[in-house]
């Protein structure tokens, strides 16, 4: 169980995707939440993005408005799971083009189908943008913009 | 893409039709059934519907999931779908929406996969281990699990990953199994991964499947090989004394690897196993310092590091290399790679201070970092490089970073300012003046949460350190005359319980108070009310010390000859005596002086208030000094020079030292004879630990007591007991039987044994599982392992050093850390230190045993929750434990019975529609099944062809379960 959970957070705290790969119960989740909005939103851009959460490494990195958290571990790579984030949103990105948080929030489904392709039970599986694609697009096609 | 297959799936859409031709039973809800087909608002329409909504965008919520309650029992497959999706969406917002967790396992078993995707979808996030409709899904995952479109199977094994209960781990794991040797690797790869889940919550699952797992390190695919290496990986992380032998393999791959993230994970695994076994070490030193110059990748590079850190400080070369590059990661402006390298530098403190040394510069540079991390990173280097040398400019450079840094951190320095100096006895500490000069220093830190750490620190210096008490006099005064200090105040919080120490210092050695009128003012200051009272009462205290000391250094000095060395004794009994028999020993009388007198009234005027103090102590201490005072001016009033006398001899009192303790004193003292410290406490007892145990070898009980009793060992140990508990005629006996079993065994599955295994280990295992079954049949300390090792890797010939100590130490070391990982921390259920903890008693490389049968391949698609056996019991299937892989039967049987019972529940929930459906689903499914079991049983000679002629070429048994497989889709497809 590497990666524990997926976050994504916009400056404003608010969640707009949660994909956990284990059975966490609902209020535990948005305690989860809470704790990682205060604890990563609150660090500026000179401070290391890897923060000690109760027994795990959380990762987080920034694009524009949107916070990319990644729980995993204690003993995982923290640089590997950095890269990991880049090329989720490289993946997202060539999916809906230009990803904006609009995009996610309104195929909240397809982020999670990407994400399940990237991600299964807890272990990366899959790095390679057009195998992810491919998968995810054989059932409906990427948005128009 | 979709394929009509297993009959039972084909019953699936009709279970929305009963859904419809229920609601055609009331009219209206027909029309309004229709009426949400018609104007249903997709996901995206909700999406934008809550985000116009500013206001009351929880009434548009609560409007929406209203709409989808709706619509989700709607007929239409496609309503349902987008129903649920909004549920999921909603969901992921906070809202509950177990409610429609059956509906989502209705959209999970229809055949168009682009809904069957949003159910899983909703089945993944929504649910847990409390939602009971999980016992509805074991037979919908075990269809989907086999299904021959892949996208179905994955879509399975992903979400039988992330909802797996100990339950639905045992009565799948054996389905993800066979996936193993699925022609797909996309899907030999998932199953590997969901396997891992499958034995974290079902461990009995994992020794079985031991053997087929290390065979996918050597698939054709790279995805699949870098799956199993994970999963082992993941396995040896935790208890990395049982995979050892997997060293060699791991070796392999790590030479031969060209995808990162797999060298990541071997590098990883060395990590934990160096450790263990240090001829690893030098055989890593070449392909590792190859990585470290090689490699362009951040992430490897540091694994590298790590690892080499971790394990490897036994080979000089490649720390200088690692260090190097840990250096360039020093200098990075990345403040990642700068966390990181701090972090691997902690490492090497105790192997190579030097080597660490050489960066102090920049370690130092990131004491005064933005990122706190960081900066209690690089603390925790500085506080392991000090030395007797470097103590004073480390101190002074912390001293420096309080000023910057904020509160917390500043707190972090003062505490290791002190624990640097205080460490193993002020081992580093060569000039204690200066160390008071520094804890005077750390006094007036603002907002400083170790005042009484600091006091405490004083008073101890100043009690052992004979020399220092003059200057720490001299050091302490300022603070004490620092009025600012006394205030009420955030910063000052805990400075009170330092001048609690402080005036009880300068009370105690006022004799070499110089100043007295200074610290008499500061000491009665009216502000010293703002302290609480213990600290209030050493002040009161402290008054009368310096006054006496004030007044018998007056004498002292004005009388010429110091006649009054009396004895401490002696002074006591003047003391007492004093008003019986005024006729004392006078020498020469010495009367006050203006100033003194002076000072004593001011004494008496400014310790007024403590006489009214509500807190009893420091009321009592005042009266006292007041009397005394009053006491002593009457005296001197009378005959001048008495009162003087009358203080002279507080003064002789309260200049008793007192001593320090050392820590060993107690050690010194001798036990009272008559104190039987290891005399059993009844010897009655023993006589029941004797006859409890000693059931199985009555004849010899007695005959070992009387030896004892002959012996007169009185103070026999309740272990030694336990330990008696065999003859050895009964061990030889298991001990034979286990060397038969084990040759057995080994006969039968040679194939999976991976050498080197030699009987003893396993006689050791039966042994102590029969001795005491509560006990963890925990590893050993294997002895066959280095011979193994040796065979295997070792090309060369290398000296081994003594491992038997070192395997004792890291046995010390590792294993707190598997079991307590998760105590106090991350209170999940599924915390993975605590699951592996339960794993970690399961070592796959030992033979197999007697009763532990493979969840066998062959056992798996037979397996019909319908078959129809004979009734038994009614037991639940799904309880933990109630299958163990021995008694299929069983298993079918408490299967069916459960179905019903779970339809049962259902009813008594009140949700009649939903149960309904439930009962038709249950009653139509043996019918469906039937065709299932025609299929099931083809299968079944299949594979029992497949183990007839089982041969050692594991390819041709691979490409044989392929063809069954094939033969299965076919079959289906037939009957469909």
């Amino acid at each position: 169980m590497t990666v524990r959970f997926v976050l994504l957070v916009n400056k404003q705290g608010q969640t707009r995707l949660a994909h956990y790969n284990e059975i966490v119960p609902k209020a535990e989740r948005r305690q989860i939440e809470g704790e990682m909005v205060r604890k990563c939103l609150t660090r500026s851009d000179k401070q290391c993005s890897i923060v000690e959460h109760r027994g795990m490494k959380v990762i987080y990195r920034r694009y524009a408005s949107l916070f990319f958290i990644v729980g995993v571990d204690e003993h995982e790579n923290e640089l590997a799971v950095h890269e990991f984030i880049h090329c989720v949103v490289e993946t997202l990105d060539r999916h809906f083009g230009n990803v904006c948080e609009l995009d996610i929030m309104f195929h909240l489904e397809k982020a999670h189908y990407i994400l399940e392709e990237m991600v299964t039970n807890g272990q990366i599986v899959e790095t390679n943008k057009s195998i992810v694609l491919g998968q995810t697009v054989m059932y409906d096609p990427p948005p128009e913009k | 893409m979709s394929l009509p297959d297993l009959p039972s799936m084909k019953d699936m859409p009709s279970l929305s039709s009963i859904g419809s031709s229920a609601a055609e039973g009331a009219k209206g809800v027909y029309t309004a059934a229709n009426n949400v087909k018609l104007f249903q608002k997709n996901l995206r329409d909700m999406i934008t519907g809550i985000r116009a909504a500013k206001d009351k965008q929880k009434d548009y919520m609560n409007k929406c999931l209203q709409d989808i309650r709706a619509e989700v029992v709607s007929s239409d497959i496609r309503t349902k779908a987008v129903a649920i999706e909004k549920a999921t969406y909603l969901h992921s917002l906070g809202y509950n929406m177990n409610w429609a967790s059956f509906h989502v396992v209705e959209l999970m078993s229809t055949d168009n996969v682009k809904y069957k995707r949003v159910g899983y979808l909703a089945a993944t996030q929504s649910f847990g281990d409390d939602t009971d409709v999980v016992l509805l899904i074991p037979n919908l995952l075990k269809k989907d699990l086999a299904s021959p479109n892949p996208a179905e199977a994955a879509l399975a094994i992903a979400c039988l990953g992330n909802i797996v209960t100990p339950e639905l781990s045992q009565t799948l794991v054996a389905d993800v199994y066979s996936l193993l040797n699925n022609h797909k690797p996309d899907l030999r790869r998932r199953a590997c991964l969901c396997l891992y889940k499958c034995f974290l919550r079902y461990p009995e699952a994992l020794r079985p499947s031991f053997a087929r797992l290390t065979e996918c390190l050597e698939d054709d695919d790279q995805g699949v090989v870098q799956a199993a290496v994970t999963v082992l990986s993941e396995l040896a992380m935790h208890n990395p004394k049982t995979y050892l032998p997997l060293a060699p393999k791991f070796y392999k791959l790590l030479t031969t690897s060209s995808s990162n993230w797999m060298t990541i994970k071997l590098v990883k695994v060395f990590g934990v196993l160096t450790p263990l076994e240090p001829r690893l070490a030098k055989k890593l030193v070449g392909p590792l310092g190859e990585i470290l110059e090689t490699t362009s990748a951040k992430s490897l590079l540091y694994e590298c590091i790590r690892t080499i850190v971790a394990g490897m400080t036994s080979q000089e070369k490649i720390v200088r290399q690692a260090v190097d590059k840990l250096k360039d990661m020093l200098n990075d402006t990345d403040p990642n790679i700068k966390f990181l390298a701090l972090h691997a530098l902690t490492f090497l403190l105790e192997s190579h201070p030097r080597i660490v040394a050489e960066h102090k510069g920049n370690i130092y540079g990131c004491i005064e970092h933005e990122d706190s991390n960081i900066q209690y990173c690089a603390l925790k280097i500085v506080r392991g490089l000090v030395t007797k040398k470097t103590l004073m400019d480390t101190t002074a450079l912390l001293m420096g970073a309080m000023g910057k840094s904020e509160q917390r951190f500043r707190d972090e320095l003062v505490w290791s300012v002190i624990h640097i100096c205080m460490n193993d006895r002020y081992a580093l500490v060569t000039d204690f003046v200066w160390y008071l000069t520094v804890l005077a220093d750390l006094v007036r830190v603002p907002s400083s949460s170790h005042g009484s750490l600091v006091g405490d620190q004083l008073v101890d210096i100043c009690l052992r350190v004979e020399v220092v008490r003059e200057s720490a006099v001299a050091i302490l005064k300022p603070l004490l005359l620092d009025p600012s200090l006394l205030e009420r105040s955030e910063s000052n919080a805990t400075v009170p319980e330092a001048l609690k120490a402080i005036a009880w210092i300068v009370g105690e050695y006022a004799q070499y108070v110089a100043d007295h009128d200074a610290v008499i003012a500061a000491l009665s200051h009216p502000n010293v009310a703002n302290l609480p009272a213990p600290v209030q009462a050493v002040y009161v205290q402290s008054l009368l010390k310096v006054y006496a000391s004030a007044v018998s250094m007056h004498a002292g000095s004005v009388r010429p000859a110091p006649e009054m060395p009396a004895p401490v004794l002696a002074a006591h009994e003047q003391l007492e005596g004093m008003y019986v028999d005024p006729e004392m020993p006078k020498s020469s009388p010495v009367p006050m002086t203006a100033s003194l007198h002076r000072l004593g009234e001011k004494i008496r005027t400014n310790v007024a208030p403590f006489c009214k103090s509500l807190h009893l102590e420091v009321r009592e201490r005042g009266c006292q000094l007041k009397t005394i005072l009053d006491m002593t001016f009457a005296a001197e009033a009378e005959t001048p020079g008495e009162g003087v006398a009358l203080m002279e001899a507080f003064a002789v009192v309260l200049s008793e030292e007192i001593q320090p303790v050392s820590l060993k004193a107690q050690r010194k003292v001798e036990p009272a004879p008559e104190l039987l410290l290891t005399a059993p406490l009844s010897k009655e007892w023993d006589g029941l630990l004797l006859s409890s145990d000693d059931e199985g070898s009555d004849d010899e009980a007695p005959d070992r007591k009387k030896k004892k009793k002959g012996k007169g060992k009185e103070d026999r140990s309740v272990t030694e007991l336990f330990t008696q508990k065999k003859s050895k005629e009964q061990i030889a006996r298991e001990e034979a039987e286990a060397r038969e079993m084990l040759q057995r065994h080994r006969e039968k599955m040679g194939q999976y044994y991976l050498g080197g295994e030699v009987p003893e280990a396993k006689e050791k295992k039966k042994k102590k599982k029969k001795g005491d079954a509560e006990a963890l049949p925990e590893p050993e300390p294997e002895p066959e392992l280095p011979l193994y090792m040796q065979q295997s890797m070792a090309g060369g010939k290398m000296a081994r050093p003594t491992i038997k100590g070192e395997d004792d130490s890291s046995d010390d070391e590792y294993a707190p850390k598997s079991k307590g990982g998760g105590s106090g921390k991350f209170k999940s259920k599924i915390d993975a230190a605590e699951l592996h903890a339960g794993l970690g008693t399961y070592d796959p490389l030992k033979p197999l045993g007697r009763g532990e049968e493979m969840p066998s391949v062959e056992a798996y698609p037979t397996f019909d929750p319908y078959a129809n056996e004979p009734g038994g019991p009614p037991t639940n299937a799904f309880a933990v434990g109630a299958y163990r892989g021995k008694d299929k039967k069983k298993k079918k049987d408490s299967k069916k019975k459960d179905s019903k019972k779970d339809s049962k529940k259902k009813d008594s929930k009140g949700e009649k529609k939903e149960a309904n459906n439930a009962d038709k689903k249950e009653k139509k499914a043996p019918k469906a099944d039937e065709g299932k079991v025609k299929k099931e049983k083809k299968e079944k000679t299949a594979k029992t062809e497949k183990k007839e002629s089982k041969s050692k070429d594991k390819k041709e048994s691979k490409s044989k379960s392929d063809k069954a497989a094939k033969k299965l889709s076919k079959v289906s497809i037939g009957e469909a």
